[in-house]
């Protein structure tokens, strides 16, 4: 796969940066993620959490099985800081 | 006796700030290290910390560290060949009672003894300076020296530097036991074998406890649960690192553009001896060791961030992402270093309660300076744990 | 904070089904769903639906959901809607994002139905605009009226991408072909030939090397596989198309279930990471229930009997429900889900949801202490073996030229029955297993025709060799506008949209019963009688061939 490949979209990284990461030894896509910011963005990584643990199953000989994904927190859906306050309101 | 897998002058327990800082530091000297992590490199308190390198505001044993540290933090991308992010932007105390001013006028007194320069700011000075914060405040301490950087760049930064320079760095590796004859450590066996050394660091932050419990020790440090939220990336909106006693607030915000926003939270009523009364500070649902988060400061936190900044931009931007932290927290809120007396080359790098990311470059090299000299260049024995050992854990 | 007795994330049809079993029975069920209407995938599933008579087979999903969804009602389930539950918290407390503030659930019972999310797949030239999931096109298309584009490539041939491909057509665009990476379709065999007879190539062994263009797609580089899945060199053959639609594959879309601490596993045959549940759809959270997608990918039919099971399980739990009953209702179920989980697609998800519970078994007796036997398949990775391809019971030469008689080209071993129930005159036999072929009893058919709009999967024909004596007459689904009329001349094509000669229409029938599948019945060459199985209004474009 070409290496210019975006793989995290909301943080524009590249599959080259996950590579050069995985070279300097963040062998997790925790680890990578912590460098790069690939999975940090807006989507919390629901397009590239599996790309990036493809890519380190790739490079590490492992089983994409054997491989531990990114983790998930909430929200699980990004929301304005004024709907979690309570402050928006729409009450039909 | 499982598998002697390695052989280190120094082994250190923890892949936190202070553990990868202080490996760096042993490595550069020329010690053989090994680090061992249970996890993964910065995925304990270190990962969910708000970032803040901070002067003002310290205990006095602190403080001449805190300055120490920013000294090295001036220089440590150079020195680690990595951005770590560091922007020393200014911390802005925001004050809501004349009493508080006056507290840090005293504060300021004592900083200024010791070199550090801040001053208290007019609501119409901040506002020219810091646009975003609500002018509903009575004044705002603000230290320009002080900043934040990025704790993963950091972390990762010391452990790549420690590595390239010979130490070895453990993964995946839970420490089980550690074997000592008398008062001489002789290895500590993980869960992929066993190391034999003489000198053990405990950088175990939060689980700091635990750690001692294996060797049957009783190291004060109780983990106390806090909660962030990170928003999604904005222009530029603020510079400083804002902390709000009263409420319990701080944010800043990250190079990337998004607002980190915390909540102090207080489930040990520790904090709620230092501050003012009438203070509100939210309970803690549940003072577990675990990485799960509560419902209540997912509310509380954007409810009091937004009653301190200008609306309604500031409402309509989303939050992706909350997490719990722990804080490594001491019956006086000072941290734990140095060598325990009872066990000869046990070393103690923890107890930070809530400070220690600021303090990482300073500790990891007088943890190295004492384990290799037997000396400090700023004297550390006033936060020895022998300040509690005549004394259960008390109250402050 | 509000208390309620049953939360149900997701208002597909695993968790209508699971609120309607608990409501039905006296318990209280609050669904919470963050779409602004019910019915999960359902609602934007246009076609007929496989599965048996006794359940909904043969409707299109979207009615599927509409009853599902006025089951629940009539069952008095609350709905929300535009309800985003963002987190889980200890003690099954609930965040939710409900008309603009986030409000705090406590419930006694959870059941997460958040069904699947589509997979990625990355290339030069992915983040193009043009370049899209085939499930976002086909909500763009079905939901909002808005065609994609108007040149697809698909990249995939699992069901989704063989359907979406369809209803693509039936939209308008053309689809320039579909590329599928491994040496055999993903989908059913009777999807794939929906598309082929309109002249869709499937390139197997094939995938979009990359996709060009300045401000969008505007073509793609397709390149040729090896026998180990690795690009050959020198393959390359570049298509022009304004779209790549992207049907790689589903995965539970778990994230909830994974914020309220329940333990997962990897299995591939299911998506990806699955949570660990038991035989009655509880997870390792007590208290929190998983059904449908969500515990691997299925079909709609399977999480329908999930949802119930789990439904079952808690209104038992809950003592709305005898416990000697429940047991009796599970089994019931789960021999429903295991007849669905039969042949060459269902099979291999019947094998992987064996090793789900097997790994669930394992997870709680290590958490006992108990000592755990490796047991030899405990995960599942590998696929079953290819069912061979069964040949077509064609009616005899002798029989065809008696009269009209049904010719049933559905070759794999599908859930589905519509077909027995639809023929009055009992001359189509499926029986039990319900995966079992159809077989036709040619001496009873009278070539009505009736069977031809029920089959979900546009498989059978008509075909009348005593026409005259130079033609005969087919009798064909077609479900594509405009219609043509009565009277016309039309192209004729073969399984693989080939022009193969002429056709005149006979007759079109397009009655309310058919449910929008007409009928058209055309007179062609004796000789192509068993050779057409399409027609086109228009000169079938030059495929592209590759």
């Amino acid at each position: 796969m070409d290496k210019e490949v975006v793989i995290c979209r909301c943080e524009e990284v590249t599959r080259a940066q996950i590579e050069e990461a995985i070279e300097r030894g963040l062998c997790t896509p925790r680890d990578i993620k912590q460098w790069t910011r690939a999975g940090m963005g807006l989507c919390q990584g629901c397009t590239c959490r599996s790309l990036i643990c493809q890519i380190v199953a790739e490079k590490l000989a492992l089983e994409v099985s054997e491989v531990s994904p990114l983790t998930f927190r909430p929200p699980v859906r990004h929301i304005k800081l004024k709907e979690l306050a309570g402050l928006g309101g729409n009450d039909k | 006796m499982t598998k002697i897998i390695d052989e280190a002058e120094v082994v250190i327990i923890g892949g936190g700030i202070m553990g990868c800082s202080t490996a760096y530091q042993l490595a550069k000297a020329g010690m053989q290290v090994t680090l061992v992590e249970r996890d993964t490199i910065c995925s304990g308190a270190t990962a969910r910390t708000g970032g803040a390198v901070r002067q003002q505001w310290r205990g006095p044993n602190e403080l001449v560290l805190a300055m120490e540290s920013v000294k090295l933090w001036k220089n440590l991308d150079e020195e680690l060949d990595c951005d770590t992010e560091y922007t020393q932007g200014g911390h802005f105390f925001v004050l809501d009672s004349e009493r508080e001013v006056e507290q840090f006028r005293e504060i300021h007194e004592f900083q200024r003894q010791h070199g550090l320069e801040c001053e208290i700011l007019e609501p119409s000075e901040v506002q020219k300076i810091c646009p975003i914060l609500k002018p509903n405040f009575v004044a705002v301490s603000h230290c320009p020296t002080d900043g934040h950087a990025n704790p993963f760049r950091t972390t990762h930064g010391f452990a790549i530097a420690a590595a390239r320079l010979g130490a070895r760095i453990m993964t995946g590796t839970e420490v089980k036991s550690i074997a000592h004859d008398h008062d001489e450590i002789e290895s500590v066996t993980t869960s992929r074998g066993t190391i034999r050394t003489g000198k053990i660091v405990n950088a175990a932050g939060p689980w700091s406890m635990q750690i001692g419990h294996v060797l049957g020790l009783e190291i004060p440090v109780k983990p106390s649960k806090q909660q962030q939220i990170i928003t999604e990336p904005l222009p530029p909106v603020v510079e400083q690192f804002v902390t709000r006693l009263s409420i319990g607030l701080y944010f800043r915000q990250c190079k990337s553009g998004s607002l980190q926003i915390g909540l102090h939270l207080d489930p040990f009523g520790l904090w709620r001896e230092t501050l003012e009364e009438g203070y509100s500070l939210p309970e803690a649902e549940a003072e577990t060791l675990d990485h799960i988060s509560t419902f209540n400061p997912l509310r509380e936190i954007p409810k009091r961030f937004l009653d301190a900044v200008t609306m309604p931009v500031l409402g309509e931007c989303s939050a992706i992402r909350t997490w719990p932290g722990l804080y490594a927290m001491t019956p006086d809120l000072e941290p734990l270093l140095g060598e325990v007396p009872s066990l000869k080359g046990f070393y103690l790098v923890t107890g930070f309660s809530g400070r220690g990311y600021a303090l990482g470059p300073i500790v990891g090299k007088l943890m190295a300076e004492l384990i290799v000299t037997g000396k400090t260049s700023i004297p550390l024995d006033k936060l020895s744990v022998t300040r509690f050992d005549s004394a259960s854990p008390a109250e402050s | 904070m509000r208390k309620v007795e049953v939360a149900v994330v997701g208002a597909g049809p695993a968790g209508l089904t699971a609120a309607s079993e608990i409501a039905n029975r006296g318990g209280k069920v609050l669904i919470l769903d963050e779409n602004a209407k019910p019915g999960g995938q359902l609602f934007k599933q246009l076609h007929k639906f496989f599965g048996s008579s006794r359940h909904l087979a043969k409707e299109r999903g979207f009615k599927i959901a509409q009853s599902l969804v006025q089951q629940a009602q009539e069952a008095g389930v609350e709905i929300w809607f535009d309800a985003i539950v963002i987190g889980i918290f200890e003690d099954r407390v609930l965040g939710v994002v409900h008309k603009g503030k986030l409000q705090k659930l406590q419930a006694d019972r959870i059941v997460l139905a958040t069904g699947a999310s589509e997979k990625a797949l990355a290339f030069p030239g992915w983040t193009l605009p043009g370049v899209m999931g085939a499930g976002a096109a086909q909500t763009m298309m079905n939901i909002h009226g808005i065609l994609p584009g108007k040149r697809i490539l698909m990249v995939g041939s699992g069901n989704v991408g063989l359907i979406v491909s369809y209803q693509l057509l039936q939209a308008g665009a053309k689809v320039e072909a579909v590329v599928e990476a491994a040496p055999k379709v993903g989908g059913y065999q009777v999807h794939a030939d929906k598309i082929r007879r309109i002249g869709v190539p499937i390139y197997l062994s094939y995938t979009v090397k990359e996709a060009f263009g300045d401000s969008r797609v505007e073509g793609a580089i397709l390149i040729q596989l090896d026998e180990n899945g690795r690009p050959i060199a020198g393959t390359e053959r570049e298509i022009a198309v304004d779209t790549v639609c992207l049907a790689v594959g589903l995965s539970p879309m778990a994230e909830l279930t994974w914020v309220a601490g329940c333990q997962f596993t990897y299995i591939n045959d299911l998506g990806g990471h699955v949570p660990l549940h038991n035989e009655a759809m509880a997870t390792t959270v007590p208290g929190i229930y998983v059904a449908g997608d969500v515990a691997g990918i299925g079909e709609a039919s399977s999480a329908i009997e999930e949802g119930r099971l789990a439904g079952i399980a808690i209104a038992a739990d809950l003592g709305y429900l005898p416990n000697s009953e429940a047991e009796h209702l599970k089994e019931q179920t789960r021999k429903e889900l295991d007849a669905l989980r039969q042949g060459p697609v269902g099979g291999r998800v019947g094998q992987a949801k064996r090793a789900l519970l097997d790994a669930h078994a394992t997870y709680i007796a290590r958490q006992a202490g108990r000592e755990v036997k490796e047991r030899a398949e405990a995960t599942w990775t590998g696929s079953a073996p290819e069912a061979p391809r069964a040949r077509a019971e064609v009616p005899s030469a002798e029989r065809r030229a008696q009269g009209p008689v049904a010719v049933i080209e559905c070759y794999e071993e599908i859930p589905c029955d519509p077909c027995e129930e639809a023929c009055h005159q009992g001359a189509i036999f499926v029986g039990e297993p319900i995966t079992s072929l159809p077989h036709l009893k040619a001496e009873r058919c009278n070539g009505c025709g009736l069977c031809i709009p029920a089959c979900p999967g546009l498989a059978i024909f008509v075909i009348d060799e005593s026409y005259s004596e130079d033609e005969a007459t087919i009798m064909l689904p077609y479900e594509f506008l405009p219609l043509p009329h009565k009277g016309m001349t039309v192209k004729a094509l073969d399984l693989q949209g080939q022009l193969v000669g002429e056709a005149r229409v006979l007759e079109v029938r397009n009655p309310k019963a058919y449910d929008c599948t007409p009928v058209i019945k055309i007179a062609v060459s004796k000789e192509l009688s068993m050779t057409v199985r399409h027609i086109a209004l228009d000169e079938p474009k030059e495929r592209s061939t590759v």
